[in-house]
């Protein structure tokens, strides 16, 4: 291996460090503050519980195996709708990039799709296609797909003039520009959609078994809830919330990785 | 090895704003092995003939015959040095070096081999896997004089680039740029409006005139090669710098009036 560039001087490395050290310590004041408050302030323990009292329950959860078919529920709805919104939102967003025909075509339907708020159509959804995961996969797909497809096309319409042409100086043509050229530059931002995406998925999860399921996390926080079970709801919602923060560190380290050279704002060549 | 350039009766006109015609008749012969350098103030249409002679650009009326082939497009003939940052971010050093022979659909070990090769010509040996960002500015240039030669080219076509470096690096990159043309003996074809660089490396300078471009004067410059940095300051050399300062001085002056 050559020597090592500056990417990983020492300053850098304390930066990182600090960033890590200050994100710590807000998560730390905040399960302080929830204990406290359901310790001190909120004593009912049907509306509130502190965060003590989740952990254990989680813990039984997860050890009893009480949990296990809410998670393969959620999970394979979140997984099968966020890996198709990522393919269609791609493909899509490739060619709406590199074909200003295709723009003109699709992109009014795609803008007034994401306008329409998809939660109100859940229920009808549930309607049309039973109370199965298929109506749950639909809402997540349709939550997610925009914002995977918007940054592919950004990604993609943004790639630099230059670079394009000095693939061309080499011969390269349409779709040798598009492989080797316009989708790498939209990577990171395909990444930064998925992010996103990620995000409104679990939302999705959450509102598409509201109206009608016998098993996810979703439905156990809504029926919980509905049960003033607070303890059981807030199993839920953390582990939601859990997943979205792992998730997104993924990616982030995902970005990193393919995306050496796009550094982290603050940080300059 | 390298070939021939004979430009004849170029017209571009730019459709974008009315009435811009960017380069008028314009004929220009190269010969093979030549340096010639192509200078001009800004907006003369220096560029424009270089992408036209690389065909990325296609012309109104004219052509242009690279050795016995007549260019209409980008070919494997010519190598393009571009301006300062057209290297793939995405890319190691190396994979930005083998993307023209990745096109031709030359084998990966032979490519491979044929950038290794072209990084040590280049003084980057040792750089292969690591990315543009990585690099200091004439480290990145070098990549991109390496990733033209890599297919093997008749001609080079330089458009301005060294413009972004900082005095000494360009010094340095001139007499790099001196060797490896002695080492590998192409026809180049060399943008700048840097003049004491265009005469420094070339055995003719030809000076264009502000737009429609046009071959105002075609100077051929006597220094025996190798040269070295030193002739710079002869006074023989600063004769004819001055000679073409005065030619594009009037350019400018004409420009001063003008709308742009």
């Amino acid at each position: 291996m050559a020597a090592t560039p500056e990417r990983s001087a020492p300053s850098e490395v304390n930066r990182k460090r600090q960033q890590i050290l200050r994100g710590a310590s807000a998560f730390v004041a905040f399960a302080l503050g929830w204990e406290f408050i359901g310790r001190f302030l909120i004593t009912g323990r049907y509306a509130f519980a502190p965060l003590s009292v989740v952990l254990v329950e989680i813990y039984r959860q997860f050890a009893t195996g009480a949990i296990d078919k809410h998670l393969i529920t959620s999970g394979s709805e979140l997984g099968i709708g966020f890996v198709l919104a990522a393919l269609v939102g791609i493909v899509m967003g490739v060619a709406i990039g590199v074909s200003e025909r295709a723009g003109d075509y699709l992109l009014p339907l795609v803008y007034a799709a994401n306008a329409t708020p998809i939660v109100a159509l859940a229920p009808l959804f549930i309607l049309l296609l039973g109370v199965g995961p298929a109506s749950k996969i639909l809402v997540i797909f349709l939550l997610c797909y925009f914002a995977v497809l918007v940054n592919t096309v950004a990604g993609i319409r943004t790639t630099d003039r230059g670079l394009v042409e000095a693939a061309r100086a080499f011969g390269a043509n349409r779709v040798q520009i598009v492989w080797k050229v316009m989708l790498p530059n939209a990577v990171p931002f395909i990444v930064a959609g998925l992010r996103t995406a990620l995000g409104r998925g679990l939302v999705g999860v959450v509102v598409a078994e509201l109206y009608g399921a016998s098993s996810g996390l979703g439905w156990l926080a809504w029926s919980a809830s509905e049960q003033m079970n607070a303890k059981l709801m807030f199993v839920a919602v953390t582990i939601l919330a859990v997943t979205g923060v792992v998730c997104t560190l993924a990616l982030d380290g995902l970005e990193r990785r393919i995306a050496p050279w796009r550094r982290p704002a603050g940080e300059t060549e | 090895m390298s070939a021939t350039i004979v430009v004849e009766g170029i017209t571009k006109t730019f459709r974008a704003s009315r009435d811009a015609l960017v380069i008028d008749r314009l004929d220009l012969r190269v010969d093979a092995g030549e340096f010639v350098a192509l200078l001009g103030p800004s907006g003369c249409g220096k560029t424009t003939l270089l992408r036209i002679m690389d065909g990325l650009s296609v012309p109104d009326s004219g052509t242009v015959q690279i050795g016995t082939e007549r260019v209409t497009k980008p070919t494997r003939s010519v190598g393009f040095v571009f301006q300062a940052d057209s290297l793939w971010p995405w890319r190691t050093v190396m994979q930005n070096v083998t993307f023209g022979l990745e096109i031709q659909g030359r084998p990966r070990v032979q490519a491979d081999r044929t950038a290794r090769e072209l990084l040590e010509l280049v003084g980057l040996a040792g750089y292969e896997r690591y990315h543009p960002h990585e690099l200091s500015g004439g480290m990145r240039q070098r990549v991109n004089l390496a990733r033209a030669l890599a297919i093997d080219p008749d001609v080079l076509l330089l458009d301005e680039p060294f413009a972004s470096l900082d005095a000494q690096t360009r010094e340095v990159m001139q007499l790099e740029l001196l060797r490896i043309w002695q080492a590998r003996r192409k026809t180049v074809v060399f943008v700048t409006h840097q003049i004491d660089e265009a005469v420094f490396l070339s055995d003719r300078v030809v000076v264009m005139s502000a737009r429609p471009g046009r071959i105002r004067e075609d100077i051929p410059i006597p220094f025996a090669r190798p040269r070295e940095l030193g002739i710079k300051r002869t006074p023989a050399f600063n004769e004819i710098v001055d000679r073409i300062w005065s030619l594009i001085e009037d350019q400018i002056a004409g420009l001063r009036g003008a709308p742009t």
